[in-house]
């Protein structure tokens, strides 16, 4: 059954992504975590999308999930950069001046 | 099974295969390349459902431009004194393990349970093939879409420039 493969192999990858951004201490690696899980996200869409060829709406959900995808991953770069600059180092629970 | 399904069920190991191994790499490079192969697999799981279009779009978009993007920040953030090849440590294993297996084994159940070809609409979009392309892509997002379309082109413009003066605020005080 092709949309119980495509559901499965999503629930699988963004739990994947969840553990690797809970659990990785690079600051980069959660970024790709984040990734992981949008990816996923999409490949729920387009399993669901095969059946709805003529209006597309799955597709286009995914089209500005790309460009939403592209855009966080310049600013969340562009942060971890500057974390970097502040406290030498790319390891997010070294970063901890703000914790209550 | 034909070709086709090996094909398939191929490119679902691939990209699952990808996900695990990021998963448990040590290396931060390694990693971003286990990334690639994933979104690989993914985009050739948007071909097989129809929708080359966004099969293209995520091999340029994805593996274009994020995935070079994070080879940059590894580069830049790396320790000036450590290996040649990043290392990750790992922190709250056992939340993330707890987090991420409930919430997959919760999936699986739903999944599993819930019967989604007896859904109508699924039913009637089964019946029914017309034929797709990137044509109809283009008039659609020209027509129905125009206004989100319009709105991610706002929305990639302010985060371009975000990025560009945030990261510029670092190279400035280095310098």
């Amino acid at each position: 059954m092709v949309l119980h493969t495509y559901l499965l192999l999503a629930a699988a990858i963004f739990c994947l992504g969840l553990c690797v951004v809970l659990i990785k201490k690079n600051t980069v690696m959660v970024l790709m975590g984040i990734e992981l899980m949008l990816n996923a996200v999409n490949l729920n869409f387009i399993g669901f999308s095969q059946f709805d060829q003529n209006l597309m709406q799955g597709q286009f959900f995914i089209l500005f999930i790309l460009v939403i995808a592209a855009a966080e991953a310049a600013v969340g770069l562009a942060i971890v950069l500057n974390l970097y600059n502040h406290f030498k180092t790319a390891d997010i629970s070294e970063a901890k001046t703000l914790q209550g | 099974m034909n070709l086709t399904e090996y094909i398939f069920y191929f490119f679902c190991l691939l990209s699952l295969a990808g996900a695990v191994y990021m998963l448990f790499s040590k290396s931060v490079i390694y990693s971003a390349f286990a990334l690639l192969t994933t979104l690989l697999g993914i985009a050739a799981l948007f071909v097989f459902a129809g929708a080359e279009f966004l099969g293209i779009a995520q091999i340029m978009i994805y593996i274009g431009g994020v995935l070079v993007l994070f080879l940059f920040g590894i580069m830049m953030t790396r320790r000036l004194n450590s290996d040649a090849l990043e290392k990750t440590g790992n922190k709250n294993l056992l939340t993330g393990i707890i987090a991420g297996g409930g919430l997959f084994t919760l999936l699986l159940i739903i999944i599993l349970k819930v019967n989604f070809l007896s859904l109508e609409w699924i039913q009637r979009g089964s019946t029914q093939k017309s034929a797709t392309g990137v044509a109809s892509i283009g008039v659609k997002l020209m027509t129905d879409y125009i206004m989100p379309f319009e709105i991610a082109a706002l929305i990639l413009l302010l985060a371009l420039i975000g990025a560009a003066v945030i990261a510029a605020r670092v190279i400035n005080r280095q310098s």
